[in-house]
């Protein structure tokens, strides 16, 4: 049974159509929200109510569509929306906050020094982690969803000008801290930078 | 910096953290499932087993009592309603590709008997013995004349075996190919070969023969000797019983064919042999004795039900008159039986004289006639129930009685050589006796409501009983029920049942009984004996020989070795978890699997792999080596086979039969039925599916607070 026959049997009440649909994307689509929300219980509670959402409106589905964008928009809203209600931030604060420690990029900066590194991706992780929650929505769509620019501006409900400029900044902003902390780690006078204080860099960062 | 490259490690980044905190087996299905159960107030599965009423009217009119777990084993071994099959080859999607099947209309119900409707003028002696060979191509009949003779499925005489004495005893393998016969001496044909040649003889004066269900053996028995042979009597092993006692002549074996039964020489006791034990000659014993209490009583007929559950010992007795009563034993631990006993008849209003012919247990059902005085015919459930009573000039003298296996005809000598062939309950079944196909509804056993949870894990063992894995929240246990459903026990263990992908659900029983579970928390199988307690573990998390990086399915082989499925590898252990080989690599070096599902052993050597992301099975060797695959048109969420290979696929809320690999990746879907609801033919999520040696299918529905195993006859049984 492919995805369509599972929403064709889930539209006629089936529910094993659901459960195709639930075995099928509902890693991706946890995973998706962890990243964003950076709890697990919560991006497991999130998905789970947007298959409860599928199975209550599936009849508003258009089975010529495909079914992954469709419920991918569903879990990243509701994943951002906790996000923000959690910290009590409006989008305002959010979209306000995207532009925090935004430097040019360091053309001195060699990632070939960093990249074979084991912890490197852990620390770009601590980082993405510490983003402003509409950054890291942004990063996640492109890079863990596989989205294009076009797709993240119809969800995201902006102009794809400035999904492109977010994606840019977050990236921007990666660069350099990763190249001010590989500096830093030469000089040993950037260890209390905010952004090194996570417990992957400190663990297992520092030698 | 380069642009491509730094996107790759935010990928990268990405994934590895989401994989780590999220792992590829996490599932939230149940949660959803429940969370919908909860809101549309989905009503509990209907409780009540329509034939459960016969037995309460039981307990009305007096009869003897009865504990709720007879009333069970009623319901499991009376009920049987059955399943049109629809036949067809696939091609493409197999939702499309089959039609929905029908479920009614051609039950075969044996306490129906029409009339006869075939007669045969078969010997001039008393008709001792009836036999229908499994596939139902011919029908031997004996006789005190000293003859059998063999029908084909239009009544002609294909052949006439003679004999010096009378025949007593007519016993065909399960393959149909070899009848072996009691006349005196002991003999086997040869029922594949052109005029059906002598291949076996055994010089004695032998009253039964059996084979085994596997039939590779024959068990002979006569007056004070035993016999364990081969199919051309070559003797594996004689079990003279100690000087204080000696064998009877009444045997049966367990449809498992690990041990079978006999009586002793005054039919007051059953011994129980294990066949195992007879692969050395001399000093083989019985493993176990059964008194069967009272001096009165006098065994008449031993069977063995279907599932291996229950032994099933006829006695008859005087006390102002002939009575007879049924008393059932079962397996409490691999080596004790002990008894559950409710009587059979009426004894205060009828007077039965049994003539110990009976069906064997027919199929899915149970009924055996007796005669009474005045010579009636009388049709008996287990359980008392009189389905019928035939009265007249064509069931007079009758003296022998067989089912069809197919269940659709009755076969009745009498004692002047006639042969009666009784059509069971409808006209339109047709002239032949080989029967369609079909599936039959047994019993639908609920598993522990004042205990809800939900229930992944099935494993039967040879002898019926059910072990099942559940989790309700942070509980989580094993259980192991009778085949009534009753619970024999159940243990709180300290393992994660839950998240392994459906089939199984991470169990699985060794030859000897002992239970293997996965756990998908510490990466462990973990095994316990029969009785629930912990032996021993092996596995953490890792990918390294005896690690895993997530658990899938397990399944063990025919010489116990352990065959663990993660997403991507099948790992080989023995039974001690002792590391033996892995299979996950094409020879280019990429992976067999996407999202391997579901793991079996096939008869043969053979593994079958499902994959998630596929509609084939691959074939594998017991040494890793890739075979072929097997397209079936459709992702298997359950697995299971049967003796033959048949593969069996529980998804959702369908049903479907596929033949064995044979070499071809061309499958041929021998019948589906089942879809959404609550009756015996429908499913609520099947989770597991799970097919006995003697056919005899087991689906488990997981929907909690009403979860329920549904146990289905089919025929042919493989």
């Amino acid at each position: 049974m492919d995805e369509k026959q599972a929403i064709a049997r889930l539209k006629k009440g089936d529910i094993g159509g659901l459960e195709l649909l639930v075995r099928h994307y509902q890693v991706g689509a946890i995973q998706a929200a962890y990243l964003i929300t950076l709890d697990r219980a919560i991006a497991e509670d999130i998905v789970q109510s947007a298959f409860l959402r599928v199975y209550e409106q599936i009849s508003q589905f258009e089975e010529s569509k495909p079914f992954r964008p469709y419920f991918n928009r569903i879990v990243v809203n509701a994943a951002l929306k906790y996000v923000q209600r959690e910290r009590k931030l409006s989008l305002d604060e959010l979209l306000e906050n995207e532009n925090i420690n935004l430097t040019p990029l360091n053309n001195d900066f060699e990632p070939a020094e960093w990249l074979d590194r084991v912890e490197t991706r852990q620390l770009i992780w601590s980082i993405l982690s510490q983003m402003p929650p509409l950054q890291r929505m942004a990063i996640v769509m492109r890079y863990f969803l596989d989205m294009s620019e076009a797709e993240m501006a119809e969800q995201m409900q902006c102009p794809p000008g400035t999904v492109k400029w977010r994606l840019h900044s977050a990236k921007q902003q990666l660069k350099t801290i990763l190249s001010e902390h590989f500096r830093g780690k030469e000089t040993a006078n950037r260890a209390d930078h905010e952004l090194f204080k996570p417990k992957l860099v400190t663990e297992g960062g520092e030698k | 910096v380069r642009e491509p490259d730094f996107e790759k490690e935010i990928k990268l980044a990405l994934k590895a953290e989401a994989e780590q905190t999220i792992p590829a087996d996490t599932d939230l299905w149940f949660r959803i499932y429940r969370q919908i159960q909860a809101k549309e107030n989905i009503a509990p599965a209907p409780k009540a087993v329509p034939l459960l009423r016969d037995w309460r009217k039981l307990t009305v009119i007096g009869l003897s009592t009865a504990a709720g777990l007879a009333m069970l084993f009623i319901a499991f071994v009376v009920g049987i309603s059955v399943g049109k099959i629809q036949e067809t080859s696939v091609a493409g999607d197999i939702s499309t590709a089959i039609p929905q099947p029908s479920v009614a209309g051609t039950t075969p119900d044996p306490t129906k008997l029409l009339a006869p409707v075939f007669t045969l003028s078969a010997h001039t002696g008393t008709v001792t013995a009836i036999a229908w060979s499994p596939d139902g191509t011919y029908l031997a009949t004996g006789s005190a004349d000293k003859t059998v003779k063999i029908w084909d499925s239009k009544r002609n005489l294909v052949k006439t075996l003679n004999f010096d004495n009378p025949v007593t005893s007519l016993s065909w393998s399960s393959d149909g190919k070899r009848l072996a016969i009691a006349a005196g001496r002991a003999f086997t044909y040869a029922m594949n070969l052109p005029g059906f040649p002598q291949i076996g003889y055994l010089a004695g004066n032998f009253k039964t023969v059996i084979f085994s269900p596997k039939g590779n053996q024959v068990l002979i028995l006569g007056e004070g000797v035993g016999f364990l042979a081969d199919e051309v009597f070559l003797v594996q092993g004689d079990f003279p019983l100690n000087s204080a006692d000696s064998n009877g002549t009444l045997g049966v074996w367990s449809p498992s064919g690990l041990e079978f039964a006999t009586t002793n020489k005054d039919n007051k006791a059953v011994y129980f042999w294990r066949a195992s034990d007879f692969s050395h000659s001399g000093g083989v014993k019985p493993y176990f004795k059964l008194n069967i209490t009272g001096g009165y009583n006098d065994i008449k007929k031993l069977d063995w039900s279907p599932d291996g559950a229950w032994l099933a010992v006829q006695r008859e007795y005087e006390y102002q008159g002939k009575y007879i009563d049924i008393s059932l034993w079962t397996k409490t631990n691999n080596t004790i039986w002990s008894s559950v006993n409710f009587e059979l008849s009426n004894i205060n209003t009828y007077k039965y004289v049994p003539k110990t012919w009976g069906s064997g247990w027919s199929p899915g059902s149970k009924v055996i006639g007796f005669k009474d005085d005045a010579d009636k015919l009388h049709m008996l459930e287990y359980g008392g129930k009189i389905s019928q009573v035939l009265d007249g000039e064509t069931v007079k003298g009758i003296s022998s009685g067989e089912w069809s296996p197919d269940g659709k005809y009755f076969g009745a000598g009498d004692n002047k050589g006639i042969v009666q062939l009784w059509e069971v309950n409808s006209a339109n079944l047709g002239g032949k006796w080989e029967g369609n196909p079909y599936v039959g509804h047994i019993s639908s056993l609920k598993l522990d409501p004042a205990n809800p949870g939900v229930y992944r894990g099935l494993a039967v063992s040879s002898f019926g009983h059910i072990y099942l894995t559940a989790q309700n929240g942070l509980n989580r246990w094993i259980q192991k029920l009778d085949s009534t459903g009753k619970i024999i026990w159940s243990k709180s263990i300290d393992l994660n049942v839950l998240d392994t992908q459906g089939g199984r659900g991470g169990i699985a029983l060794d030859s000897t009984g002992n239970v293997y579970v996965l756990d998908t928390l510490s990466y462990t199988v973990n095994k316990f004996d029969e009785q629930g307690n912990f032996l021993n573990k092996w596995g953490s998390k890792g990918s390294g020989d005896a690690q895993f990086e997530n658990l899938n399915g397990i399944a063990l082989d025919a010489e116990d070795n352990v065959y663990v499925l993660t997403l991507n590898e099948v790992k080989k252990f023995d039974k001690n978890g002792r590391f033996l080989l892995k299979f996950d690599k094409k020879p280019d070096g990429t992976s067999w699997f996407s999202r391997a599902k579901q793991v079996v052993t096939l008869p043969g050597d053979l593994v079958a792999v499902s994959d998630e992301n596929s509609n084939i099975l691959r074939i594998f060797n017991s040494l890793g080596n890739y075979m072929g695959e097997l397209s079936i048109g459709l992702s298997a969420n359950t697995l299971a086979t049967d003796k033959k290979g048949n593969l069996y696929i529980g998804n959702h809320s369908q049903f479907y039969k596929f033949n064995p690999y044979k070499g071809s990746t061309q499958s041929n879907l021998l019948y589906t039925f089942g879809n959404s609801g609550k009756g015996n033919y429908q499913f609520n999520i099947i989770s597991s599916v799970i097919v006995h040696e003697n056919g005899l299918i087991y689906v488990l529905e997981w929907l909690p607070a009403s979860a329920q195993i549904k146990v289905y006859y089919q025929y042919p049984n493989s």
